[in-house]
């Protein structure tokens, strides 16, 4: 299998590319528009400054040449969602070329360009009618575009996860596919193994859900190898994604293939960048997600897999980092994090604002704590998780002595008379049935006001059963 | 003789006329000539009667009254009016009302313009003669048997029959200077960049200047001044500040050096040549001196030109398709339909030729051999042009190489016919250069104009050269039809 | 182009279906009469000399600040005043003529 992606990410502005109508999602049709994005007559495009520094920041982050001269084009065609019958893109001098993303398993994605460009209104169809809503219309896209360099779904399910992390350390856009800031166009072809020729490709036009990426991969990897091997021609067309099936299909032709005779844009000069912006927005860049994971590694310890997931959360990497401060034990907190943190908020979207915790300092003094000994092995768990639901302190939510522990003589003692309370317990863990134990320990647990080490309880809770077992014979 | 710009000002500043009865003196000229002229598509009476009481309120509190307060004008059909009908002559916007106005009008509006109407031009500013209008053919006030020229057609014909004291309009190869060469009036096409394009109808859009046509040169320079400068809804206007044109503009042209284009003057209609020969002679002896220039691959200028414009013109038309605006076609199945119905009805031929013609440069497999050789050829020319300005200040030669046609006489040729008389104006606009028609005399009441070409942004230096040889060439011409609408 | 090939009217047609247009039988027929003169007219670039020069990219220009507009207030229904069909909110491309 080989694929190239053409990858579609709205960039975060406030305004439009070409004018300045508030780019906001939502809101009244036609209400975010003006004559400007609207195509009326006689109106003429003015380019955004931070459209082309945010995607000056995405080559950059890419590993991309940024062109000192680029240029805008018209790319004509005609379709009711795109005002002026042509779309101002790059054709010829993108703004950044040749970059790189580097990814787990070692594979070098080479990105051929990237250019910016102005996205179409929408068309809705309402009893067969079109009814066009302009407010998309003008909003900035950059375009990324691979070489056919993957080999795998995988690798590109990492991509793009790679990329959306970057994107939004960048700042320059949110890409949430699910509300279109991301969109994907995937070129996939077969070949044999082995083969150096390149075979004809289908492209999928427009798929705005990773998952629905893979299935479609999968889908038209099985039927390209299939065709191949049937000896049948694979036609070179574009199609689309069923979601109700996770098939493909042609979309239906387009009458003229389109000849979009591009040509440059005479209402837009030629974008000049001096080599001093360049440097300036390069040396501002934030901490890149492969730097972060590095640092991670090497500054924290933490394993690279551990590290891989935190960064995936900017939000909780922060919170991390400062639990890694304050305890002064970093593996600890990328544990509690991955562990107590996820269990809590066990959804993307929530992981991804991370809301609702209490000041890291909470957290990383129970860390503290506990690896001074203060909290036992068996109810550190347990006290995170009360500091996390509570978002109190440990101070205000424990005192010293619970965790004296319960001396060995009354342990024994509550343990022997949850046995004789609970005698058909006791058969069935005799018995074998390891479960039994539950209501012995919890028995236990009730019996010391949940201050015994539960650890404990259940050993002390054995020596008993085996005495009653003896006591029996 | 149309009263000029000054004369108006005077006449309001001496308080003998209110800009309200010097704007009903023009409404009723207009009202009598336009039947008979057709420059004006639409007329905007009320709305000139409001502002010219509002130029009135302005000049009774005293004080300094601006140049062209008061002043009744006309603007042509492919520059958005607020809320007045805009045309751009053509059937496929016969019912748009912009919701705005062109940057250039807002700047006429606040120095106080007064609108009569929107003048007559060929559909969508294609053509040299005013004939390919949907809303009927201007005529030429000094032979109303005869075309105005074109694009800006009504616009000159209003100026010289005194409908107008001036006219905006719009030049892509011509189409300001070719109207007022053959009307007898003064056009000017600015520097490229030097006006805004904001709510000018674009027809080509590396070539698109929006100017003026007036009774004289002081009039050009005055509404120049007036709507020159930097816009920041066009990326294209000029970034740097640059002088008023007014000021200086009697200065005379001792030490002027004027380069006479060669090229253009072989096998020349012998009465042009003549005429052009005799404004060099007064020239020199106003102290100017006068040498031969020659600029490379001229005879290149027209290909280059059609290739060029009319590929932009394609894809700056592919927006009328009866979606958003302007006329759709009542029978038809399918959206596709309703488009390609909509623009064979709403089109007229020519443009309809020049879109085919844009595409076909464009389309792949053609674009190397027509539009990027084009390209390539048009920064020659530049170049060539760049060389001639380090050896004369301005470059003379005739604006049109043919006098006024009889009406219809262009239209039953074949269509390159009427390209070929864009021959001597269109280098302008390839190089994007300023250039002023200046009336020379005439040949049997036919007008002929001169035209001067300057190095970017000298429109001082060229309005300078026109005064000078409207003051010395002693050339007065009456329209057979108009005068001064002002006159007891 | 070193021979001027005169165009058929298959291209014409297809050159029609790229501008959208429309032509009847006998548009098409005189159109491409027209086309073949104002192309054998554009052919004579070919006889351009080949030249280039410095490229000339223009004066670096100051882009737009990224800032709403606080100019005019343009709404749908203004926008939509010129709609030949819609309903307040979206510009209208009915399927079939009413």
């Amino acid at each position: 299998m080989v694929i190239g992606l053409e990858t579609h990410v709205e960039l975060s502005t406030r305004t439009k590319i070409f004018c300045s109508c508030p780019t906001d999602f939502g809101g009244e049709p036609n209400s975010h528009c003006c004559p400007v994005c609207v195509g009326l007559p006689g109106t003429l495009p003015v380019l955004n400054a931070v459209v082309v520094e945010y995607a000056v920041k995405a080559g950059l982050a890419l590993g991309c040449r940024i062109s000192e001269v680029s240029k805008m084009d018209r790319k004509n065609y005609v379709y009711p969602d795109l005002p002026k019958a042509y779309q101002i893109s790059q054709f010829d001098m993108p703004l950044c070329l040749s970059g790189l993303v580097e990814l787990s398993d070692g594979a070098a994605i080479r990105i051929n360009r990237i250019h910016i460009e102005e996205d179409a209104g929408k068309l809705v169809h309402q009893n067969g009618d079109y009814y066009i809503d302009y407010n998309r219309g003008g909003v900035p896209l950059i375009e990324i575009v691979t070489e056919p360099d993957f080999r795998s779904a995988e690798q590109v399910r990492e991509y793009l996860e790679k990329l959306r992390l970057i994107m939004r350390a960048l700042g320059v856009s949110d890409c949430k596919m699910q509300e279109g800031s991301m969109r994907c166009d995937v070129n996939i072809s077969v070949r044999r193994v082995g083969d150096e020729r390149l075979g004809t490709r289908a492209e999928i036009k427009n798929m705005n859900s990773i998952a629905f990426i893979m299935k479609a991969l999968e889908y038209e990897r099985s039927r390209q190898v299939e065709a191949a091997r049937a000896g049948e021609p694979i036609a070179q067309e574009t199609r689309r994604y069923i979601e109700s099936t996770g098939e493909t299909e042609p979309m239906r032709g387009k009458e003229d293939s389109d000849d979009y005779r591009y040509f440059n844009e005479p209402d837009i000069p030629y974008i000049l960048l001096t080599k001093e912006y360049i440097e300036e927005l390069r040396a501002g860049l934030p901490e890149l997600p492969d730097a972060k994971l590095a640092r991670y590694v090497s500054e924290y310890g933490l394993a690279a897999k551990d590290a891989a997931i935190i960064i995936r959360y900017p939000g909780l990497s922060a919170y991390f980092e400062e639990m890694a401060r304050i305890s002064g034990a970093a593996v600890r907190s990328a544990n509690a994090v991955i562990t107590s943190i996820f269990r809590r908020i066990p959804d993307e979207d929530g992981r991804e604002r991370a809301e609702g915790l209490p000041p890291a300092g909470y957290l990383a003094e129970a860390i503290k704590l506990a690896d001074g000994g203060g909290i036992p092995a068996a109810s550190y768990k347990g006290v995170l998780d009360r500091i996390l639901e509570t978002g109190r302190p440990f101070g205000e939510l424990y005192s010293p002595e619970d965790f004296a522990g319960i001396p060995a003589d009354k342990l024994a003692r509550i343990a022997a008379e949850a046995v004789a309370a609970n005698a058909s317990a006791a058969d069935g863990v005799l018995a074998g049935r390891e479960k039994a134990i539950k209501s012995l320990v919890g028995a236990v647990m009730r019996a010391t006001g949940g201050k015994a080490d539960p650890e404990l309880a259940v050993a002390e809770l054995r020596k008993q059963i085996e005495i009653y077992g003896g006591r029996k014979e | 003789m149309p009263p000029r710009i000054a004369e108006i000002h005077e006449k309001l500043k001496k308080r003998e006329l209110s800009a309200v009865e010097i704007a009903k003196a023009y409404i009723g000229a207009v009202e009598r000539l336009n039947p008979e002229l057709g420059a004006y598509i639409t007329l905007t009476p009320d709305a000139a009667l409001a502002g010219a009481a509002e130029a009135d309120k302005l000049i009774a509190l005293g004080g300094d009254i601006p140049p062209l307060c008061g002043v009744p004008m006309t603007v042509k059909d492919n520059i958005s009016t607020k809320g007045v009908l805009t045309t751009c002559g053509s059937n496929i916007l016969n019912n748009y009302y912009p919701a705005f106005d062109a940057e250039a009008v807002t700047r006429l509006n606040a120095a106080g313009a007064v609108l009569l109407g929107k003048t007559n031009l060929d559909e969508f500013a294609m053509g040299s003669t005013c004939e390919t209008s949907f809303y009927g053919t201007a005529k030429n006030p000094h032979d109303t048997g005869r075309v105005p020229g074109g694009s800006s057609g009504g616009g000159a014909a209003a100026v010289a029959a005194g409908i107008a004291a001036y006219a905006i309009g719009s030049d892509t190869g011509g189409s300001i200077r070719v109207p007022a060469s053959f009307c007898g009036v003064f056009g000017l096409k600015p520097t490229y960049g030097a006006v805004s394009r904001y709510g000018l109808i674009a027809y080509a859009s590396s070539f698109d200047q929006i100017g003026v046509i007036a009774e004289s040169a002081e009039d050009a320079a005055c509404v120049f001044d007036a709507i020159s400068g930097h816009d920041p809804k066009d990326m294209t206007s000029d970034p740097f500040p640059r002088g008023k044109t007014l000021p200086g503009i009697s200065d005379g042209v001792c030490g002027l050096r004027i380069g006479v284009l060669t090229n253009l003057f072989e096998g020349l209609n012998p009465v042009i040549a003549d005429k052009i020969g005799a404004a060099l002679g007064i020239y020199e002896s106003l102290g100017a001196s006068v040498e031969p220039v020659s600029i490379e691959q001229f005879d290149m200028c027209l290909p280059v030109y059609y290739i060029l414009a009319c590929a932009e013109a394609s894809s700056n038309l592919a927006r009328f398709d009866g979606v958003r605006y302007g006329y759709r076609a009542p029978e038809y199945r399918g959206a596709d339909e309703m488009i390609r119905k909509t623009r064979s009805e709403g089109f007229g031929r020519e443009v309809k030729r020049r879109i085919m013609l844009g595409n076909y440069v464009l389309s792949s497999g053609y674009f190397d051999a027509y539009y990027k050789k084009a390209q390539l050829t048009r920064g020659a020319m530049r170049r060539s042009f760049s060389a001639a300005f380090e050896k004369a200040d301005v470059i003379v030669c005739p604006t049109v190489a043919v006098l006024a046609p009889k009406l219809g006489d262009m239209m039953n040729a074949d269509p390159v016919e009427m390209y070929l008389t864009d021959m001597c104006t269109v280098s302008v606009n390839i190089c994007g250069l300023p250039a002023v028609s200046v009336p020379v005399g005439a040949d049997r009441r036919l007008p002929i104009g001169m035209q001067l070409i300057g190095a970017k942004f000298s429109e001082g230096l060229l309005l300078r050269a026109a005064r000078a040889f409207e003051l010395a060439g002693g050339v007065v011409l009456r329209p057979a039809v108009g005068g001064d609408p002002l006159a007891v | 182009m070193s021979e001027t090939k005169k165009i058929e009217k298959s291209e014409i047609k297809k050159l029609a279906g790229l501008s959208k247009l429309s032509l009847t039988d006998a548009e098409i027929d005189s159109l491409t009469g027209d086309m073949r003169s104002i192309i054998a007219f554009a052919d004579k670039i070919s006889g351009a000399a080949i030249s280039v020069g410095d490229d000339d990219y223009g004066a670096a220009r100051e882009l737009r600040a990224d800032t709403v507009g606080v100019g005019e207030c343009f709404t749908p229904g203004v926008l939509l005043s010129n709609a030949p069909t819609d309903d307040g909110a979206y510009f209208i491309l009915p399927r079939k003529c009413p």
